[in-house]
């Protein structure tokens, strides 16, 4: 009975919720001496001021790596273990999941999402061989954000390129504009290299609105955080199975996948079917109409669950919405 | 042999320059290189790593008001600090024997502001001349964590310091707030934790540019910062470090002996460095960084745009070249 | 077009051949469900008595299931699926098309030469053919010289690949175009999300009667479930789901009675192939009298036409089409298509999920793709331990004694080997 609520559930309503949830837990966390650390798998900038109820991992991270090698390679390693650790547990938790339902930037672009259908604009799909070409960029800003604090650690990049993804990333300048704080919608003319950092930091925040407006998650595609989720995913507790067998290839997954996942749709011999690019927001098992085709499973026991009840209810109140 | 002559000259002079009207101050600057090198940049100024974790602060004696030229005094006139931590314990550490100039050398082992004294009284012309010069140390690091910042904040004083310069703390000022061109610092003249009205306070930059006000009812004299830095832009470091130093002179009608010496007027002269650097302000610019963020904005939506419109012409993804 | 009344149509051949086929529906089982009532009405005034359709708008008629019909409901027509099953038709169809072509397209092109056919659909204002199988292909100019508007609703020859998709969709949002051309009547979301609604809530009552069948012993008979489908074809959306919703629950009565449409012991079937439409339902009916169960399909006059939902994640009409040609393309099981594994994992699937004991596969004469991919099909199942019967046939009751015989046979194995596991 509990369960087959739970499948019917309506997971739009429930992601947007949860989703502001976090949002504030993150943004504003801090006013209620909230504090969750500096080793969160997801986008809760340390940019946003002491209002904010933790820190995203990818900013100690570079600046663990900054420090200079003879101290990074003695005893300052333990710090740089100590938080990958911390961080690597919170992340099995919920495993991508901290994409589609934690994550501020994430949930931002999904309001920028339901502006863009409010005014009616239609969205905006990749060719698959443009997919194919773009999905590679978050690997590539994953080892910049790793190799790049390594170098000015050891001397060959200057000091002000310590954070190099936090310059780009467009959460510094976005999230603690929630708080009030605009300070970092400049560019910093104090080195040549913080220049090019923030005023590219600046170019990409005004292409995330652009693009974000567009394209359902345009910012996720690029996240080294979610690369970097995809290399620990595998003992994650929350995981996406898909029963192959009973698929039959509709593609309903595929159609509402905001990732434009493939694979979701057309793999039918891989029980793990959560790719790279996923978010984990479960709206390929919400639009599943084949019962057990799709599940959300924690530590093995499942969740929730793609059912036949569960899909009508969900789409007939789109169609009958208006 | 004339080198001789001239270093004794000078140090004569410097002695009988001091004696006659020269401040002393406290300050965290090395009066060499070779001890910089032996220093760590952290917040609030230098600090020296020992063993084992542990920090120690040096510092060192300086006669002169214009902090960039001020000397460093001679090493025969140590005597005792009094330094209080930030949880209120008094320590008493001796002069450092080593080198050839007055300095001192004790831990930092907590978080928080150190607030150390160095007091001196002597009769010259029939007045009591006492001198106390402050420095306020901050030892913060991030790895301890910035959970209790707050409370370890607010600026203190001692009861039994006959004149006191206390720096009242800026709004939201935290461990990492680094005073700027154009902040306005306010300081209180205390005098046995009292409230100095109209004693005349002076806060003089590196450049020996001066400010000389009055205190207020509630002992407070107000100065803005001013640029003192005007490099190329290509030399600007925006972490340039200068010092301040603030001059609070009392005079009142107490008399008496000191060691035998009667005096018929007594001086008091409080001293209290800081620092300040080059303010965000100067180097950040928002009209850059919106110019540029509107840039990507519009540059993204309109290529966007006109990419959706352009789609509509089908089945032109292959090209053929001669 | 002049009414030329039969004198008693009820005489005539193709009544005759319908009536046959409805009184051994109706006579030779017992118990049928009362839910059925309804339609065994609907076949004999339609197809005894030739009661023409009370259609109010447009009719737009449609030769394959690809033709979404959402979309001709948002512009206010009714979609009426062309597919015929008469021998009759058949045989006059045999003058446009080669001998050995498939009956199906035969007696839709038959039907659609002949005066005031039968169902009485009336004129139709277009002819919607999908571009599948290349006879139906080449019937769509022979529909257009008998006199008929046919719209050429271009479909992929495969569907895994981006190009096919996107491809699909424009044909797709050209057919909306056009159907709005048509009739005259814009297009709008509140039209078509009402339309999809109709068609899910139709789907959703499917795929209850679907799912009833699962039930063992068997509650429901196969040759009333392609009944209930094949009335799909023709009759009003609204009315044919309430009278399925209706027949679902008095089959969820039966179902917790613990009531036995066939014996405990009776050999569940699993249909496949080229499509049972009424009055041809020889097959499954031939199944049933032999003592086996038809308790699923997977043909285009059944489940593959009403099984697949449409999923929508903005519901503005640039999604809402888009995710409707999806529907019709992306599950569609036909063999038109260069690969058949979707075709295959399904029938492992079902014959799983519906516990059969054997797949029994019909090819019309000339159904060529059905031909082809029959060896395949018997592989994979065989690899299961699942038997297949291929029978060969067209819509001519010549044969019927010959299948009738094949039948038994394969029923009797199929005893003989649950007998020899027990």
């Amino acid at each position: 009975m509990i369960r087959q609520w739970v499948n019917g559930i309506d997971l739009r309503r429930f992601r947007f919720w949860l989703q502001l949830g976090f949002f504030v837990l993150f943004i504003y966390g801090g006013y209620a001496a909230v504090n969750l650390g500096n080793s969160l798998p997801t986008f809760a900038c340390g940019f946003v001021g002491e209002s904010r109820g933790g820190v995203c991992y990818l900013l100690p991270l570079q600046h663990q790596l900054s420090v200079p090698w003879q101290r990074l390679f003695s005893w300052a390693i333990l710090g740089v273990l100590e938080a990958f650790v911390l961080f690597a547990l919170w992340f099995f938790v919920l495993n991508k999941a901290w994409c589609g339902y934690a994550c501020p930037l994430g949930t931002l672009q999904d309001w920028i999402t339901a502006l863009r259908t409010r005014l009616g604009v239609r969205f905006s799909r990749y060719r698959e061989a443009a997919f194919r070409r773009l999905t590679v960029i978050k690997y590539v800003l994953l080892a910049l954000t790793i190799l790049m604090p390594l170098a000015v650690g050891g001397g060959l990049l200057p000091h002000s390129l310590g954070t190099p993804f936090c310059d780009i990333c467009p959460g510094r300048m976005i999230l603690p504009l929630f708080t009030g704080d605009t300070s970092q919608l400049t560019v910093n003319f104090a080195e040549k290299s913080t220049m090019i950092m923030t005023a590219l930091g600046m170019l990409i925040t005004g292409g995330f609105f652009a693009g974000a407006f567009v394209k359902k998650r345009f910012f996720c595609f690029f996240c080294p955080m979610s690369a970097l989720h995809y290399l620990l995913s595998r003992p994650a507790l929350l995981q996406l199975r898909k029963d192959g067998d009973k698929c039959t290839r509709c593609g309903d997954c595929y159609r509402v996948c905001d990732m434009e996942i493939k694979e979701i749709a057309d793999e039918v011999n891989t029980p793990r079917i959560m790719q790279d690019d996923c978010i984990l927001c479960l709206k390929c098992v919400s639009a599943c109409p084949e019962d057990g085709a799709l599940k959300a499973t924690f530590a093995g026991i499942t969740i929730f669950e793609a059912t036949e009840q569960g899909f009508m209810k969900r789409m007939n109140k789109g169609a009958a919405g208006d | 042999m004339r080198t001789f002559r001239f270093w004794a000259l000078l140090c004569l002079a410097t002695c009988a320059h001091y004696a006659a009207a020269e401040p002393l101050w406290l300050s965290d600057e090395p009066p060499d290189p070779a001890m910089t090198a032996r220093l760590r940049s952290a917040h609030g100024g230098w600090l020296e790593p020992g063993p084992r974790g542990t920090f120690f602060k040096r510092l060192w004696l300086r006669a002169g008001e214009a902090p960039g030229t001020a000397g460093y005094v001679v090493a025969a006139t140590g005597g005792e600090l009094l330094v209080q931590d930030p949880a209120g314990v008094h320590s008493t550490p001796s002069a450092d024997p080593t080198g050839k100039h007055s300095h001192w050398r004790f831990p930092v082992a907590q978080e928080g502001f150190y607030d150390v004294y160095l007091t001196r009284r002597q009769v010259r012309d029939t007045r009591l001349h006492v001198s106390v010069a402050k420095a306020e140390v901050l030892k913060h690091s991030c790895r301890e964590g910035h959970d209790d910042v707050q409370s370890k904040m607010p600026p203190k004083h001692l009861a039994d310091i006959p004149l006191e310069l206390v720096r009242e703390r800026l709004h939201k000022e935290d461990f990492h707030t680094r005073l700027g061109f154009g902040d306005t610092v306010t300081f209180r003249v205390l005098a046995h934790g009292a409230p100095v009205a109209g004693a005349e306070v002076t806060l003089t930059t590196a450049s020996g540019w001066r400010n000389t006000v009055h205190s207020d009812a509630e002992g407070r004299a107000r100065f803005t910062l001013v640029r003192d830095y005007f490099p190329d832009w290509a030399d600007f470091d925006y972490r340039h470090r200068q010092d301040f130093l603030v001059v609070a002179t009392r005079d009142t009608d107490e008399s008496g002996t000191l060691d035998g010496a009667p005096y018929a007027r007594t001086r008091y002269q409080a001293t209290l460095a800081g620092q300040y650097h080059p303010s965000s302000r100067d180097y950040q610019s928002y009209a850059y960084g919106l110019t540029i963020g509107l840039f990507g904005l519009s540059f993204g939506g309109l290529g966007a745009y006109i990419y959706r419109r352009r789609r509509t012409r089908p089945f032109r993804e292959v090209r053929f070249h001669d | 077009m002049t009414e030329r009344q039969p004198i008693s149509f009820n005489h005539s051949r193709q009544a005759r051949e319908a009536e046959n086929i409805l009184d051994h529906i109706t006579d030779r089982f017992d118990d049928n469900p009362r839910g059925m009532d309804y339609f065994y009405d609907l076949f004999r005034r339609v197809y005894c008595q030739g009661e023409a359709l009370p259609y109010e708008g447009m009719r737009i008629g449609t030769t394959c299931i690809q033709a979404p019909e959402e979309l001709i409901h948002a512009v206010g027509a009714i979609p009426v699926r062309l597919c015929n099953g008469a021998y009759h038709y058949d045989q006059i169809g045999g003058d446009f098309m080669p001998a050995k072509s498939c009956s199906l397209v035969k007696a839709t092109l038959g039907m659609l030469s002949s005066q005031d056919p039968v169902p009485r659909i009336g004129s139709l204002d277009l002819i919607v053919n999908p571009t599948t199988c290349d006879q139906k292909k080449k019937a769509s100019a022979m529909m257009e010289a008998m006199g008929h508007r046919v719209y050429d609703l271009e479909l992929p020859p495969a569907k895994e690949s981006e190009e096919a998709r996107l491809y699909w969709q424009r044909s797709v949002r050209q057919f909306a175009v056009r159907l709005s051309e048509v009739t005259g009547k814009r297009l709008t979301r509140k039209a078509l999300k009402a339309a999809m609604a109709r068609t899910a809530r139709a789907q959703a009552a499917f795929r209850t009667l679907h799912q009833l069948r699962k039930s063992q012993p068997a509650v429901f008979l196969g040759k009333d479930a392609f009944l209930v489908t094949n009335a799909f074809f023709f009759d009003d959306i609204e009315r044919w789901t309430t009278a399925v919703e209706a027949l679902n629950q008095e089959l969820q009565q039966r179902q917790q009675e613990s009531f036995q449409a066939a014996q405990r012991k009776a050999p569940r079937i699993l249909f496949t192939g080229s499509p049972p439409i009424f009055p041809n339902l020889k097959l499954p009916l031939l199944i049933e009298e032999a003592g086996g169960v038809v308790v699923a399909d997977e043909t285009c006059s059944a489940n593959r036409m009403l099984y697949d939902l449409t999923a929508v994640d903005e519901w503005r009409l640039d999604d809402m089409v888009d995710a409707l040609a999806d529907r019709y393309l992306k599950p569609c099981t036909c063999p038109i298509f260069t690969r058949n594994d979707d075709r295959r994992r399904r029938l492992l699937e079902l014959a799983d999920s519906f516990a059969v004991d054997g797949v029994v596969y019909q090819a019309f004469a000339g159904c060529q793709v059905y031909e082809m991919e029959q060896r395949s099909i018997a592989e994979a199942l065989s690899a299961q331990g699942i038997p297949m019967l291929y029978v060969e046939t067209d819509y001519s009751p010549d044969d019927m004694g010959q299948l009738s015989t094949r039948i038994e046979a394969f029923l009797e194995s199929i005893k003989t080997r649950k007998r020899k596991r027990a």
